[in-house]
């Protein structure tokens, strides 16, 4: 009987699903949609963080560091690390007034320092400065005199507060684990004092002669630390969830108190209050289903359209408020269906 | 089962009495017409019956009534909901099965003169086919006591009489009913009188 009469109140259109469901899916939409732009940014603003090299450090220390412990962080969960030395700079042919400093490098260095093309292969990679005013792609090679140079891959070093040197320079891989003079390393998620895995890769020599050992952020200009938690929990977008909630409660309420004539002449005419319920529960199954599906759309539409950075931090973002407006409308509708008094028919009666 | 009133009077608070010193017993099968002028207090007494309303003078006894269900002035229903379904669904709320609940719904429908309303929308029905269609679906109840406020008011005379009998078979079912109306007809169909003018403070 619950199950049949529901079926006609939402086949007669009795139920209002397209209201309902409307409202309640306009409700959760604005709400996962706002709170995943919000987290988008957030994830956006952290990869930007690491890619400006905010999470790097840099251990100095001239002939001091160990490349072969400094490759050995990089095997740590969570670690990217390489080491670097100075070598005698290039000079190109093509211009012979402007030398190019020359950095042999670790593999792992390229983790740090990303390149925008690499064919790898052997060869240098050089700053994007460099193949531009020698005019070489990838692939191409650089004239010196002691025979050409092949360039495998450029990469950028934009002026964006970073430490300084690679802007125009030469990277060029080195196997062999030897003598370097710094270490570069960073961890995922950032975490601000890599003190520890840096001073481990000084040579037995430099712990002794400590003023020649230093220790630097990369990139110091976006503040020491992303507080990536802290930001999340701060987030203005943080209470969406709860707004879902209370939003879609409000919508439950209402869509059982504007048949509350109705339903007090269903009580009236000795249908239980279970029963009435049940049928309300049953018909809030309906238009919930059409709430959820629309503000799903809404949601994936928000992930695809956004960065792509993080899409399952989006979409957990996005079922929770989704959760917790299905679960407010249900408790509205319970609420709505509890608030029904039989006597409000008589009232209703009385007051024309 | 019946329902005694000893005394009964009532005022609302900071008004004149409407009514004074009424005793009266209402039994089954039997259709008490309560008459009087507008604002006489008639539907004041009805909801004294009903036991929603505390008397301010006198006091109700009432034996056996298990059930009371009102017809109220103002015929209410589901807009988009058919006719049959209206009164199908206190026939389903005491347990019977959809078809039997429509089956008996159809008859009471026919009762009442409406049998070729019984798949139309209420919200498309006249205001007396939806008043008709409020006393089948109180009798589907078969209540104890039923409270029909003003059922002809927006009757014309050929509906006015067909509801008069019904109200009439209603009572041979073995409920109280008590009719507050202005109607001839109504008060034709009834087979006791209450008259709220004898009743009326002096
Ligand atoms: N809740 C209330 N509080 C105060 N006064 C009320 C209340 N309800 C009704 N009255 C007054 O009591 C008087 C009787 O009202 P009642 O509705 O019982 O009369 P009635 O005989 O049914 O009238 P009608 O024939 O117009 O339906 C009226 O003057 C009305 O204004
Ligand atoms: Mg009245």
């Amino acid at each position: 009987m619950i199950l049949s009469e529901a079926s006609r109140d939402v086949a007669t259109g009795t139920t209002r699903s397209t209201i309902w469901g409307g409202l309640a899916g306009v409700v959760m939409a604005a709400c996962s949609v706002f709170d995943i732009g919000a987290i988008d940014a957030l994830v956006v603003r952290a990869a930007e963080f690491v890619n400006a090299g905010a999470s790097t450090y840099v251990i100095e220390a001239p002939q001091l560091v160990d490349g072969k412990a400094c490759q050995a962080i990089a095997t740590l969960a969570g670690f990217q690390a390489g080491a670097m030395r100075e070598e005698p700079a290039t000079v190109a042919t093509l211009l012979p007034s402007a030398p190019i400093p020359t950095y042999a490098v670790t593999d792992g260095l390229f983790d740090l320092v990303p390149a925008i093309e690499d064919l790898g292969g052997t060869g240098v990679l050089a700053s994007a400065e460099v193949a531009d005013s020698l005019g070489i792609m990838p692939g191409g090679s650089i004239e010196t005199s002691s025979g050409p140079v092949r360039v495998r891959g450029v990469f950028s070093w934009p002026p964006d507060g970073r430490r300084r040197g690679l802007a125009f320079a030469l990277l060029a891989p080195e196997v062999s684990a030897g003598r370097f003079d710094e270490c570069w390393a960073r961890r995922t998620p950032p975490q601000a004092d890599m003190s520890g895995p840096l001073l481990a890769t000084l040579l037995p020599r430099a712990v002794e002669d400590s003023d020649s050992v230093s220790l630097l952020q990369l990139n110091p200009s976006l503040g020491e630390q992303l507080n990536g938690a802290r930001s999340f929990a701060g987030r203005p977008s943080r209470w969406a969830w709860c707004i879902s909630l209370g939003g879609c409660l409000m919508v439950g309420l209402a869509s059982v108190r504007a048949r509350r004539l109705e339903l007090a002449s269903a009580l009236h005419l000795g249908v239980s209050r279970g029963q009435l319920i049940g049928m309300m529960v049953l018909e809030w199954a309906w238009w919930t289903l059409i709430a959820l599906i629309a503000a799903a759309i809404a949601s994936a539409w928000a992930v695809v359209a956004g960065s792509g950075a993080a899409p399952r931090a989006l979409a957990d973002a996005a079922a929770l408020v989704l959760g917790q407006g299905t679960a407010g409308s249900l408790i509205g509708v319970a609420l709505g269906g509890a608030s029904i008094r039989e006597r409000a028919l008589f009232r209703y009666s009385k007051s024309r | 089962m019946r329902a005694v009133l000893r005394g009964v009077g009532h005022a609302y608070p900071g008004g004149n009495p409407l009514f004074t010193a009424l005793t009266v017993t209402l039994e089954p099968d039997r259709v008490y017409g309560l008459v009087g002028p507008s604002g006489s207090g008639k539907s004041t007494l009805l909801a004294i019956v009903a036991g929603w309303l505390r008397p301010t003078y006198g006091r109700v006894e009432r034996n056996g009534i298990e059930s009371v269900r009102w017809v109220l002035q103002n015929p209410h229903g589901v807009a988009r909901r058919s006719a049959i379904d209206h009164v199908a669904l206190p026939l389903m709320a005491r347990g019977l099965p959809r078809r039997r609940a429509q089956a008996a719904a159809a008859a009471l429908l026919v009762d009442f003169g409406i049998g070729s309303t019984a798949d139309r929308q209420f919200r498309d029905l006249s205001g007396g086919e939806a008043q008709r269609l409020m006393l089948a679906r109180a009798m589907a109840c078969e209540p104890s006591l039923c409270l029909v406020d003003e059922p002809t008011a927006q009757l014309d005379q050929h509906s006015a009489a067909a509801v008069s009998q019904s109200l009439a078979a209603l009572a041979s079912k073995g409920s109280i009913v008590v009719v507050a109306t202005h109607d001839p007809q109504a008060r034709a169909a009834c087979t006791d009188i209450i008259d709220l003018t004898d009743h009326a403070p002096t």
